[in-house]
């Protein structure tokens, strides 16, 4: 008796055995993502980022007093390396930040210090969404939901968002903050109303070119790298993994990823690469084998001697560009949750 | 004749290499010299005073003759000794060590003149009229049975006969010990022979009786010489070592050699194999699913090896066979009879050292019936293949017709949480139902089985197999829901798994029925919130090494450098100990508590169902730059172990199990049974017995011991010898028992250890004679053994004294000199 295989088997076959689990595909290969030469660039970044943090755990725009935004993303390139608050070497740190947050969280939800807007919330609620889970404080789940109730509230009529929180207009930057805040904040378990995610994603879509490549604002400049980066990032995030919107767009990204090897992205070298990174990960296979060590590589060259890295065209100051440089570095740890599909 | 004119023994005189002359009853000086002043005083005045008088060169000679025989009178009283240096040879041990591991078993192909060399040794008779000098031209009569010559076979041909076993003349200079090595070492022959002794008795038919069995798994040929070298009383004179290299496990050969170097032991190694590395193919670290679903496609993991091949790209053909059936495999989406991989020969630096490097394949099968099955993946032998047993791996899956359904609640969504969740979600070998009790009220519950609320009925909850429970506060559970999962697992065969937190879970369980069905004692302080910033990782006991939740290769080396590479973690929950009857897998490496290292995973049977702990929350370290392979497979293991209840047998009162479905053959397994009365109330008898069948073996027994502390449970071990399938069955006083319900199986494979790259390793065994003072040769020259080893022979020196007091030339002086004076008074007449 010979056992035989139906043809519908064959299929799952090819869908089911691959390892979903792992976008990048890279389980094999994980060795080899993050260099030797890179780790050392990691430790020395990660303690330099440390070493610049304020006495109330805030980090600054370059100028000016704490920022929850800049905070936020300080405190997810230390979650990144796997540390989470109180353990791991930088787990103060990360507390720290927490602690920050928490503290520059209005009573209507809005994360907002100085002159922070819609980015800095996006970035902050982000944060709290992945380190609520390993803090275990009823108050972080507060600000939280808060947070993101602040998120729903703004959303323009197109499903977008833009620099103030209030639902005027819309650009597709200040919408993938939204939508991937929102997306670490379903995980953990944080009610977010589907309309919401579904419009973001038509204004998202809406953004996207014929070439596969995504404006700023729906329907008016041309593709860019940084804007189509955040564009399929966001579709991502929305669980849009199978739409036709964002193979184009993925395909845009890795036909123009010069520019992580020559420092050129339309003038916002880290905020691109904060998002193509995930989108290449996201991506997997040739998109990550082609892209990673092409980023990993150039920002290992880029780092100060100190263990800084400094802005690449426009930067919002020290603290930023080591914190982009940081999560960029670190996404082959696979740690953020926010990460994963 | 002059030896005995001086009082000596001649015999000893010419066994003697040297002398010495002593006095043995010498006066001292002082006395001496008073003795002879006096003496010459007395005699010179006696012969000055006598009555007639004397001349005074009368008075000289006489005098002088009287001072000779005294002096002589007082040599003889001194007592003169001669004490001869006689050379003596020194009994010694010469060690004849053979290796018997399974490399031994490889036939290898001899080239050239060595090729040939080696045909005139081991077939004189069939090639004493050929005069090549290449092995390519030997007659066929020498060439045919040299080709299927192994190694071990090589040995034996030699020490068959008399004339070419080299130990026979050995034997006649050395007490020979001649024992066989790989696991352990094993006595073959011992014994000195005389010259003259026939070769058919004694110590020299012993010798050409020894015989090479290549059976051992792995060979510790640095344990083991040292083990020869140290336990021996008799002085070792060196160590002759016949193997083909190859020492796997223990202390490497270079440490043995320092070791062997500082005692004064030579060691003289003849290899026998081929120093070129040999054309092999090996397929290993089969893995696949253990329990699948009814229709699922079965995806199988496997490694394929190639070794001198050097980068040629080789084919590989793979086939699966159930029995003797083939089995229709997916190899990238086609569906094929036979699969074939093109793999090169992959090199790698490691610790300065080149290693081959395995590729990863994979298939996919389908699971068309329900039950076990014993899968068999081979990889065909290619042509110029020596070694096929490790062509080939067998793997165990059970298959079922439904999933295993997990029901998975936490408190708050700790990242574990969040990863766990989605690996569950993912695996198609089960259902989940995720609750996460910090949801916002409305928040949909995630998981394949959509689950609204908790479970409040046995029915509700005996949907599913095994569940979880992660920081949750106890709150979120009645008394009755916590009675429902103590009769979830005590009568429905249902798993449990607690892993603690930070900020509920163990501690605010105390005291409820909860802490006595977990294997953890939990009645201990509690945790602090507050992790280390220091990593540290999890100690594998010597259980986990082979526990089906923590066993990630087959290999258990490869396991523990498995365990060994995962991240390490920050926090953990202080358990002071384990339950008794609960096996601890894995332990904190520093944290002890006053019973031992603080466990923080274990396991326990309790009722017709299993229960476990993990005292850490961070298996997602793990994911660190690999992804889920490592923390996905763990947790797969543990549910599918903590499953079992539910799926094995059709009686919950009875389980039997191995630590391991798939063992390599000579490793031990450890049995465990859990049986029930009738009133389902744990078993009183203090041991059962297991009767164990396996292919090509007599069934026989095995007794399983009571687990004190843990009514109902049983506990024994077996050690597997020959790879097969094997099937343990409870011999329970009990009729119409279902055999499926009391009755286990198990595989167990061929280890593969000893064909990894099995060329011989002359230059190792070159180092090791080099290092120690002896000589390394091949086996071919084995003939030149005697001569080399001659010089290990060794002699000390006897003293033999020989008196003179009573030699024949004293005697002759004395009365010379005595009887000379009557003489000279005669003739000049002073008489």
């Amino acid at each position: 008796m010979k056992t035989t295989l139906p043809a519908a088997s064959v299929l799952l076959a090819l869908c089911g055995l691959a390892f979903a689990d792992d976008p990048a595909g890279l389980a094999s290969k994980a060795p080899e993502e993050i260099t030797p030469q890179a780790q050392a660039a990691i430790d020395k970044g990660l303690s330099y980022l440390a070493s610049i943090q304020g006495s109330d755990g805030s980090y600054s725009l370059e100028g000016s007093g704490g920022n929850p935004g800049i905070t936020g993303l300080a405190g997810l390139a230390f979650l990144a390396g796997g540390n989470v608050p109180g353990r791991g070497k930088y787990g103060t740190n990360v507390q720290k930040c927490l602690d920050y947050v928490i503290k520059n969280v209005r009573k209507d939800g809005f994360i907002t210090a100085g002159t922070s807007r819609m980015y800095e919330h996006g970035f902050a609620t982000l944060f709290l969404a992945e380190a609520y889970g390993m803090s275990g404080d009823p108050t972080v789940k507060e600000k939280l939901g808060a947070a993101v109730r602040l998120i729903e509230g703004t959303q323009n009529p197109e499903g977008g968002w833009r620099y103030n929180p209030v639902p005027m207009d819309a650009d597709i930057s200040v919408t993938i903050c939204q939508i991937m805040a929102l997306r670490a904040a379903r995980n953990s378990g944080i009610q977010v109303t589907k309309r919401v995610i579904d419009n973001g994603v038509k204004y998202v879509k809406k953004c996207q070119n014929a070439d596969g490549g995504f404006s700023y604002i729906a329907g008016s400049s041309g593709s860019g790298f940084a804007r189509t980066a955040a564009g399929v990032c966001s579709l991502y995030y929305a669980g849009e993994y199978d739409s036709k919107e964002l193979q184009k767009g993925v395909d845009y990204l890795f036909r123009t990823m010069k520019g992580a090897t020559t420092g050129d992205a339309e003038g916002h070298w880290h905020y691109a690469h904060y998002y193509a990174v995930q989108a290449m990960f996201q991506a997997g296979g040739k998109y990550w084998d082609g892209y990673y060590p092409a980023v990993r590589d150039f920002l290992v060259r880029k780092q100060n001697p100190n263990g800084s890295w400094s802005g690449i065209g426009y930067s919002p100051g020290n603290a930023y560009s080591n914190a982009m440089s940081l999560i960029i570095l670190q996404v082959p740890y696979r740690y953020l949750p926010v990460l994963q599909r | 004749m002059w030896w005995r004119l001086f009082g000596l023994d001649p015999e000893l005189a010419k066994e003697a290499s040297g002398w010495t002359f002593q006095w043995s009853a010498l006066w001292p000086v002082w006395a001496v010299a008073l003795a002879a002043a006096v003496l010459i005083a007395y005699a010179w005045n006696v012969y000055r005073r006598e009555a007639s008088p004397l001349l005074g060169v009368d008075t000289a000679a006489l005098t002088a003759m009287r001072i000779v025989a005294v002096a002589v009178l007082f040599i003889m009283i001194f007592e003169p000794v001669v004490v001869w240096d006689i050379p003596v040879e020194k009994d010694a041990t010469l060690l004849v060590l053979v290796d018997d591991s399974q490399s031994m078993s490889v036939a290898d192909r001899y080239e050239g003149s060595q090729g040939a060399k080696l045909a005139r040794v081991l077939y004189p008779d069939e090639t004493k009229d050929w005069a090549g000098n290449n092995a390519a031209d030997l007659p066929s009569a020498a060439a045919e049975p040299m080709k299927k010559l192994s190694r071990a076979g090589i040995v034996n041909r030699l020490f068959e006969r008399p004339a070419s076993n080299p130990l026979v003349s050995v034997s006649e200079m050395f007490n020979v010990r001649v024992e066989t090595f790989s696991e352990d070492l094993k006595p073959a022959a011992s014994g000195f022979r005389k010259a003259g002794d026939p070769l058919t008795s004694g110590v020299a038919a012993d010798l050409t009786k020894v015989k090479v069995e290549p059976e051992g798994q792995l060979t510790r040929a640095g344990d083991l010489l040292r083990k020869a070298a140290s336990v021996s009383k008799e002085r070792i004179a060196g160590a002759v070592l016949i193997t083909d290299g190859a020492s796997n496990v223990g202390e490497d050969l270079d440490t043995t050699a320092r070791y062997l170097r500082d005692r004064g032991i030579p060691v003289y190694p003849v290899g026998v194999g081929n120093p070129k590395a040999l054309r092999d193919v090996a397929l290993s670290n089969v893995a696949a699913n253990r329990i699948v679903m009814l229709n699922d496609l079965v995806a199988v993991d496997f490694d394929l090896e190639c070794q001198g091949y050097g980068a040629d790209c080789v084919p590989v053909k793979v086939r699966l066979y159930w029995g003797d059936t083939p089995v229709e495999m997916i190899q990238d989406g086609r569906r094929v009879d036979t699969a074939v991989f093109d793999i090169g020969e992959r090199k790698a630096e490691k610790d300065g050292v080149e290693v081959s490097l395995p590729t990863s394949c994979r298939i996919a099968f389908q699971a068309g019936e329900i039950g076990d099955f014993n899968y068999r993946l081979v990889a065909e032998p290619r042509p110029e293949e020596l070694i096929a047993l490790n062509n080939a791996s067998t793997f165990p899956v059970r298959v079922i017709k439904n999933q295993i359904k997990v029901l998975f609640i936490d408190g708050v969504p700790r990242w574990e949480y969040q990863y766990l969740k989605n690996a569950l979600m993912r695996d198609e070998t089960m259902k989940v139902s995720c609750f996460l009790a910090s949801a916002d009220f409305d928040f949909p519950q995630e998981g394949t089985l959509p689950l609204a609320i908790l479970p409040t009925k046995e029915e509700e909850l005996a949907v599913y197999d095994v569940v979880i429970i992660g920081d949750v506060p106890k709150k979120l559970f009645s008394d009755q829901q916590l009675e429902l999962f103590h009769r979830f697992v005590e009568r429905l065969g249902g798993g449990l798994l607690m892993e603690a937190g930070p900020f509920f879970a163990p501690r605010e369980y105390r005291g409820t029925v909860m802490e006595k069905m977990l294997p953890a004692d939990i009645s201990g302080p509690g945790a602090s919130p507050q992790g280390t910033s220091a990593e540290w990782k999890p100690v594998l006991t010597p259980e986990g090494d082979s526990h089906a939740m923590t066993r990630f290769d087959a290999n258990a080396e490869a396991n523990r450098k498995i365990w060994d590479g995962l991240a390490g973690f920050y926090w953990h929950y202080p358990i002071d100990r384990a339950k008794p009857g609960a096996q601890v897998l894995l332990t904190h490496p520093t944290d002890r508590s006053q019973w031992g290292p603080r466990p923080l995973l274990m396991t326990q049977f309790y009722g017709s169902g299993k229960t476990a702990f993990l005292a850490v929350d961070s298996t997602w370290l793990w994911r660190g730059r690999i992804g889920d392979r490592w923390f996905a497979k763990f947790w797969g293991q543990v549910i599918r172990d903590l499953s079992q209840g539910k799926f094995i047998g059709t009686s919950k009162r009875f389980r039997v199990a191995t630590d391991r479905s798939e063992y390599r053959a000579g490793e031990k397994v450890t049995l465990t049974a859990r049986v029930l009365d009738k009133d389902f109330e744990p078993s009183r008898q203090g041991e059962i017995r297991a009767r164990v069948e396996a292919e090509g073996q007599a069934p026989f027994t095995v007794k399983l011991d009571a687990v004190a502390g843990d009514p109902g449970s049983y506990r024994g071990r077996l050690t597997t010898s020959l790879p097969g399938s094997y099937k343990v069955t409870l011999d329970l006083a009990e009729p119409g028992l279902d055999d499926a319900a009391i009755s286990h199986q198990f595989i167990v494979s061929p280890s593969h250890l000893e064909f990894v790259d099995p060329h011989l390793r002359r230059d190792d065994l070159k180092r090791l004679s080099e290092a120690t003072g002896g000589k390394y040769m091949d086996i071919q020259d084995i003939g030149d053994l005697p001569p080399a080893i001659f010089g290990l022979k060794q002699s000390t020196l006897r003293e033999a004294p020989d008196e003179m007091w009573n030699a024949p030339i004293l005697f002759a002086i004395f009365c010379f000199a005595f009887f000379s004076e009557l003489v000279y008074r005669k003739m000049r007449k002073l008489l």
